[in-house]
């Protein structure tokens, strides 16, 4: 829960986060799903989502309210993602290029929707087309993309958790569904 | 009819608006492409989304409650600090005083011993011999002293006439 407090003076709001156990409940599954996408380690990104709110909750009375509660915990969530690629390097692309595991994971919900299987294996071979063409883009052509495709955040959002203009993010974005498209297959 | 480019096709997919992009809404072909790049990113999103969701977090949010259980002992710590560091504020001057004390009361001690040892230093002659330094340097008070000072010579004494030194 986020209770925002108004200082009479000044009407400036002063927003706190009261409630740290709510909000770990509300944004632990988005938190979790963006750095593991990220970095495809399941042990590694519930460590990385612990240790995100963690400091989140050390840091919680240095934030001012001047962004959503879901805006800084995902800058956190950035940093630390970024964090743990750049100590990493080496293993993190090993990991990253190494697809079989985690398609096989990730196709796992194709099975229980109705489908023929003619359309499972398409879909599936797009869905790991799309993880390899990713594992490919840059550091800050995948967060965009992952932020703006899995997570839903709008461009002006995604520049906000990451310290970049609009048309930064703009740029990126484009870039990154161009290496995508032509990963997947453009038909032209 | 002229087709959108691929950088066209990609930027509508992206979201970003690129002119002459209103052509996808004439054009099929177009539009066939960009369902086709969309429905793949759709999947995408489900194959993640369902990959996460279907993760038991439960061990590792009962890690954070105890972890962030743990962190505010940290205030607790802070105030044994602070408290360690008003002991010592207050107690070292004490230490200190005391200390002063006993050194002032130890040079004391060596001042009286250091004047002891003058004493005996500048002895004339060793401690068993004083009663005899006393009765040597003491003015002579014999008959024929007297009837000496009373005829007008002076005292004299053993030491005055080359004695002991």
């Amino acid at each position: 829960m986020i209770a925002i407090q108004m200082d009479s003076p000044d009407t400036r709001p002063k927003t706190e986060i009261s409630d740290f156990d709510a909000v770990v409940r509300q944004h632990w599954p988005r938190i979790f799903r963006f750095v593991l996408a990220s970095i495809r380690d399941r042990d590694a990104a519930e460590t990385l989502t612990q240790d995100c709110f963690l400091r989140a909750y050390q840091a919680r009375h240095q934030f001012r309210g001047d962004a959503s509660v879901r805006t800084w915990l995902m800058q956190i969530a950035i940093n630390l993602v970024r964090d743990f690629a750049r100590s990493r390097r080496i293993r993190f692309w090993q990991r990253v290029k190494e697809m079989a595991v985690d398609c096989a994971s990730l196709n796992d919900g194709l099975a229980g929707r109705g489908t023929s299987p003619e359309a499972q294996a398409v879909a599936k071979e797009q869905i790991e087309a799309v993880w390899r063409a990713t594992g490919n883009l840059s550091e800050r052509q995948r967060t965009v993309f992952l932020l703006r495709f899995v997570e839903d955040m709008d461009l002006i959002e995604i520049a906000n958790v990451m310290g970049v203009t609009e048309g930064a993010v703009k740029v990126h974005l484009f870039r990154a569904v161009h290496t995508v498209r032509e990963r997947i297959g453009g038909m032209r | 009819m002229k087709h959108l480019s691929p950088e066209q096709i990609s930027s509508v997919v992206a979201g970003i608006r690129m002119p002459g992009d209103d052509h996808i809404r004439d054009c099929a072909e177009c539009a066939l492409e960009v369902e086709r790049v969309q429905n793949a990113l759709t999947l995408f999103r489900g194959s993640i989304r369902d990959w996460s969701d279907k993760l038991d977090h439960s061990e590792f949010h009962e890690a954070v409650a105890s972890r962030k259980a743990r962190s505010p002992h940290r205030a607790p710590m802070a105030w044994v600090l602070a408290t360690a560091a008003l002991a010592a504020a207050v107690a070292i001057p004490i230490y200190q005083d005391s200390k002063n004390q006993e050194v002032k009361a130890q040079a004391l001690r060596d001042a009286e011993l250091l004047n002891d040892v003058n004493a005996q230093l500048s002895r004339r002659g060793p401690l068993a011999m004083d009663p005899l330094m006393q009765l040597m340097t003491a003015p002579i008070s014999s008959p024929a002293a007297e009837a000496s000072k009373a005829h007008g010579s002076e005292t004299t004494t053993i030491q005055d006439r080359g004695g002991i030194r």
